[in-house]
């Protein structure tokens, strides 16, 4: 077994240039007010390979949810496109109508919510809400698709999949109604899972198997994730690569390791800083970040994090460029940390 | 009474579904990957308030409460009245017999005894009453039906167009409520002429925007919550959304209205008839009964008296079993149900 997982890591790594591109996002601003005056997205880019998991990761606010929601096409009516592209399997998201979106969502991609108690409707039964994406995108019969969401039940750790098919989600403890979340997205065999914050309504040691689960399943699937999330623990755990976002733009983007080991960007820097250690007293060596994150129209000029950088000068005026420092470790600074400086 | 506020209020008090829901029971651990688990069958023990479907938890506070009780009896013996009257009437209530006229409560006359009396022209006063039930629940069931429909489909229709159609709708709503309902009533009926079908017809022109109010705000609580939008998550059609997750979520509260407005009705109708706009003469209603009877009540008390205490008991009841029923389908009470 253990030879087999590396095998699949080792493939992963190695044939990574190869595999296929799911998502690509580029350039894309989004805008809020009469006059698009709130930019909540700057100049976002990033890109997803089959089987990838990507970890978006960023302060409150930082707009985690309005990247994911883009890629749905679920903005909502008072957000503004202002530029850029989206494409999800070579299909272009912005701009296109809301009939052909809805045959993308469930099929080409999906998405996960954060509180399965209330992402789930309380007067259906669950295998009714599973089979929903089956229903509207392929013409299987009634007995294919049920056998197709036993499986899959079955797949993501429900027990007696058969029997609890018709139970309505109160039924159900906040683990499990996860892990019908995680079937509801991947039945239509989407190629991209977003999963935005799924772990945060749950008590951590089911945090634990609830991602392995996602990982579980869309490794053996191909499925690209973005996970959403601002636990740098969870990052750790799940994600082959992270995209560091701060009010609005991409600041950071690496492989997991690097991130951890040697991140660039001062923010970056500080998130890992912040994050509680098992060694650390309780209380006493959280360094938080001084400051907050700007909202949409009050960011300040030039690099938004510059308020609150240490290594800030006057160059931090104007907004660095996302550019390599390393290969495949993208950064947007006038000063990155080297591997020398980090922690 | 016109606008509506109780219900409303109480509708709009719920908390979408956040805050103070009940921890689920301590079903323990999780199990994990394809293990056997312990928690086949629903891990909270049967009986619980929280867990239990809807409508078998309604029955069983129906049947803890024996006031209900008293008043559905009421409604059941009004509603057997209206469906087989000819079973409980003792004499043909549209039978003149002008000999007989004004008779006291008790008195027998030619064979048939008049437990109630006889009006004006020797009819028997029981009979009309059990007679004038027939037109009272047919209309008032008629009229909430029709403006519940309207109401409803104009309010979800609002709440998912939103734009200038929601405004629209809802702005028109407003101004329907305005309106004094003698003001309308008098108008459709004057213009339609007076019917059975028109004085449904007019009921429900009234009464829609209620249905509207309640529906909109539904729909909107229902579109905001994050089921709904999981389900457009996987590409739902629009009029799916709306049949499997807006419509379930907006018809407890339709339905709380509409056992609120049955009561209502009954009084427009009789309302209605009494100023000659409603049942046409000599077809038997209360409302006609107690304009007749009102020229006689210091020589015939009866008259007057007996179909309003019918309108009365009948109002009464199906009031009380619209307070019960909104008391169990609240759904500010249904946010305990996860
Ligand atoms: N409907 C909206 N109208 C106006 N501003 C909005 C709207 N939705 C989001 N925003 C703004 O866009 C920015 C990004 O929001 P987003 O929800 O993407 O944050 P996030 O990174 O997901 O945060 P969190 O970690 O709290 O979920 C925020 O500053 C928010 O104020
Ligand atoms: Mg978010």
């Amino acid at each position: 077994m253990p030879e087999q997982a590396e095998g699949v890591v080792a493939d992963g790594r190695s044939a990574g240039e190869a595999r296929e591109e799911v998502l690509r996002v580029e350039g894309l601003s989004v805008a809020f007010g009469r006059a698009s005056e709130r930019v909540a997205l700057h100049d976002v880019s990033l890109s997803l390979r089959a089987g990838e998991v990507v970890a978006l990761v960023g302060e409150s606010g930082c707009g985690k949810s309005l990247t994911a929601l883009s890629v749905m096409g679920l903005l909502p009516p008072e957000a503004h496109v202002l530029a850029g592209s989206i494409t999800v399997c070579g299909k272009e998201i912005i701009g296109t109508p809301e009939r052909l979106l809805r045959r993308y969502r469930g099929s080409a991609m999906g998405m996960i919510f954060q509180d399965a108690m209330v992402a789930l409707n309380p007067l259906q039964a669950v295998g009714r809400q599973i089979d929903e994406a089956l229903r509207i995108h392929t013409n299987l019969g009634r007995g294919q698709r049920r056998d197709k969401v036993i499986a899959l039940l079955d797949a993501v750790g429900v027990p007696d999949p058969t029997n609890r098919l018709r139970q309505l989600p109160h039924q159900f403890s906040g683990g499990l109604r996860q892990r019908i979340m995680i079937a509801m997205a991947l039945i239509g065999e989407p190629r991209l899972i977003i999963a935005d914050e799924p772990t945060t309504a749950l008590d951590v040691t089911i945090q634990a198997q609830i991602l392995e689960v996602l990982k579980d399943v869309t490794q053996a699937r191909g499925t690209a994730v973005l996970f959403i999330t601002h636990d740098m623990g969870v990052v750790a755990e799940v994600a082959d690569r992270v995209v560091v976002m701060y009010g609005g733009h991409v600041i950071e983007s690496a492989d997991v390791v690097e991130t951890f080991s040697t991140p660039a960007h001062p923010y970056t820097d500080a998130l890992l800083h912040s994050v509680p250690r098992t060694d650390s007293v309780r209380g006493v060596d959280l360094p938080a970040i001084p400051g907050s994150v700007p909202a949409p129209g009050a960011a300040p000029a030039g690099c938004p994090f510059h308020p609150r950088c240490s290594d800030a000068t006057q160059e931090c005026l104007t907004m660095p460029p996302l550019e390599q420092v390393l290969p495949d470790h993208d950064v947007a600074c006038w000063h990155p940390h080297t591997s020398g400086r980090s922690r | 009474m016109n606008t509506g506020t109780g219900p409303r209020k109480r509708l709009h008090a719920t908390s979408p579904q956040t805050g103070d829901l009940p921890v689920q029971a301590a079903d323990g651990v999780e199990p994990t990957m394809g293990s056997v688990s312990l928690e086949s069958s629903p891990a909270v023990p049967a009986g619980d308030a929280v867990t239990m479907p809807r409508g078998r938890r309604f029955w069983n506070k129906m049947r803890a409460s024996r006031r209900v009780w008293g008043f559905v009896a009421i409604l059941l013996v009004f509603l057997c009245f209206a469906l087989v009257p000819a079973l409980f009437s003792t004499a043909e209530p549209l039978r003149a017999d002008l000999p007989g006229r004004l008779l006291r409560p008790g008195t027998t006359s030619a064979g048939v005894t008049h437990w109630l009396g006889t009006d004006q022209l020797g009819r028997d006063v029981w009979s009309r009453i059990v007679y004038g039930s027939r037109a009272s629940l047919t209309i008032a069931f008629a009229a909430v039906f029709c403006a519940g429909i309207i109401g409803s489909t104009l309010g979800v229709a609002a709440g998912t167009l939103r734009g200038w159609v929601g405004a629209v709708i809802m702005r028109i709503a407003d101004m329907v409520l305005s309106v004094p309902f003698f003001l309308l009533a008098i108008l459709t009926v004057v213009v339609l002429g007076p019917s059975l079908v028109n004085v449904v017809l007019c009921l429900a022109l009234v009464r829609w925007p209620r249905y509207t109010r309640v529906a909109y705000g539904q729909t909107l609580e229902a579109q905001g919550r994050e089921f709904v939008r999981s389900a457009v998550a996987v590409g739902s059609p629009p009029l799916w959304v709306i049949r499997k997750h807006i419509i379930p979520e907006v018809i407890p509260a339709i339905i709380v209205v509409a056992t609120l407005e049955l009561g209502l009705m009954v009084l427009y109708e009789a309302s209605l008839s009494f100023i000659g706009l409603g049942v046409q003469p000599p077809a038997p209603s209360w409302g006609s009964m107690l304009s007749d009877g009102q020229q006689y009540i210091g020589t015939a008390w009866w008259l007057a008296t007996f179909p309003g205490l019918a309108l009365f008991l009948l109002v009464l009841s199906v009031n009380m079993l619209g307070d019960f029923v909104r008391d169990q389908l609240d759904p500010s009470e249904r946010a305990l149900r996860s």
